[in-house]
């Protein structure tokens, strides 16, 4: 090592590399951070609820529930899995989805449907592909229960 | 290929569309008609059906390169987002003298397992495709010994949501087995090898956005005819506009052909999807 930094040309490169591996550190900002934060994601939520309103095949999930319930739950969890500073008290996504018996097709007008949301409400593309793949995790616990 | 379309056209009269898919993730149309890039079938199922759902896709390809022009209609139906059936016209015509080659591609192809998205590992799936070559002379001439051919393949896909720079990458890795010269244009084996060759077909492509991809392919070919033939490669650009309508423009490098080298151009291909 030491000898490799007597060669001139390598300090500065080994100390550039130095140098740039921290400020892509500094950068970093949570998810949640790039969300937008709570207004974003609350912004997201209630446009969410008008276009699961506007797509039969979604509302027909939610009429027997307390929407003021889901719109906090769901901004709880996107914040929760965004790294903001929140702890989900909610139910499980298995136990929130169990019994509904949700079809390939539903899920992806589902997750359609929050593309559509995250794209109304301004959220980055960046963001919303990182959201998107925490989110698709999920699908195991959400489909065909 | 008449009832692959009127079988589609039942599909768009029909009320129930599909669109259990998310935008872009069936891919586009082959130029054999199976659903994939521009020369590499994917293991994706042509159309927007998803469970227990029809779909489908008709396209019109065009291949324009420096002594050869090459059209191509065709479609595919995908049921249950496991089959799918396709059939492509494929005529390349020389500009010197009209001279024609001309071959139908009949696809099949099963979903072995697997999402391109919401599994670990990538969807995987295999199809056959039968070639028939109408007029084999030229292929003849040149050595070949079948005018006809079975190629069988096995397609793996796997699509990122959150790939490079936070974009959705698609990777596809296809291994087929062919006989095929020129991809049968010129017929399937040889006087002295009329065994099948393992070629090796690559696409990847990142989504700019929800309606435009970029990408390239990579397809090698057997060459085993009296003039050489090369692997093909292109790079692409697709915008889809929305579930039922998308455009694809690329450059493809269609190495030498008959005996003429360097034939690339521009690649155009239409589609209507369900």
């Amino acid at each position: 090592m030491m000898k490799l930094l007597t060669r001139p040309y390598l300090t500065p490169l080994l100390l550039s590399l130095l140098i740039s591996a921290c400020a892509g550190m500094g950068n970093q900002s949570s998810l949640y951070q790039q969300l937008g934060g709570q207004p974003a994601i609350d912004t997201m939520v209630d446009r969410l609820i008008v276009l699961h309103a506007q797509t039969p095949e979604i509302q027909q999930y939610f009429e027997q529930s307390n929407l003021q319930r889901f719109r906090d739950k769901l901004s709880e969890f996107i914040c929760f899995i965004s790294d903001g500073p929140c702890e989900y008290s909610g139910d499980s996504m298995a136990l929130t989805h169990g019994g509904m018996y949700i079809s390939d097709r539903e899920f992806n007008t589902g997750v359609d449907l929050m593309i559509q949301a995250m794209d109304d409400s301004g959220i980055s593309l960046s963001a919303r592909n990182q959201l998107l793949a925490r989110l698709a995790r999920l699908r195991s616990d959400i489909i065909e229960q | 290929m008449k009832t692959v379309l009127s079988l589609l056209l039942c599909l768009v009269a029909s009320s129930a569309l599909a669109d259990g898919k998310l935008l872009g993730t069936p891919g586009a149309s082959t130029f054999e008609g199976a659903g994939g890039g521009g020369l590499v079938p994917w293991a994706t199922i042509s159309g927007y059906g998803s469970k227990t759902e029809f779909g489908g896709a008709a396209f019109y390809n065009n291949v324009r390169l420096a002594d050869f022009n090459m059209d191509i209609v065709g479609a595919a139906i995908g049921y249950d987002n496991r089959w799918e059936l396709s059939a492509a016209h494929q005529v390349m015509e020389a500009a010197a003298n009209g001279a024609e080659m001309a071959q139908t591609v009949y696809g099949a192809k099963l979903r072995l397992a697997g999402d391109l998205i919401f599994t670990k590992a990538p969807q995987l799936s295999v199809g056959v495709q039968y070639r028939d070559l109408h007029d084999p002379a030229m292929g003849f001439n040149r050595g070949a010994s079948d005018d006809n051919g079975v190629d069988y393949y096995l397609a793996a896909t796997k699509m990122w949501m959150n790939g490079p720079f936070h974009r959705n990458l698609l990777v596809n890795l296809t291994a087929r087995a062919t006989k095929a010269n020129q991809t049968g244009m010129l017929g399937f084996g040889s006087a002295d090898d009329s065994g099948y060759e393992f070629q090796l077909e690559t696409s990847a492509g990142l989504f700019l956005n929800r309606h435009w991809a970029v990408g390239f392919e990579y397809k090698q070919k057997p060459d085993r005819l009296s003039q050489p033939e090369d692997d093909w490669w292109n790079v692409w650009a697709v915008f889809f506009a929305n579930k039922h309508v998308s455009v694809m423009a690329a450059f493809a490098d269609l190495g030498s052909i008959i005996g003429s080298d360097r034939q690339r151009g521009p690649y155009i291909s239409l589609q209507f999807a369900l």
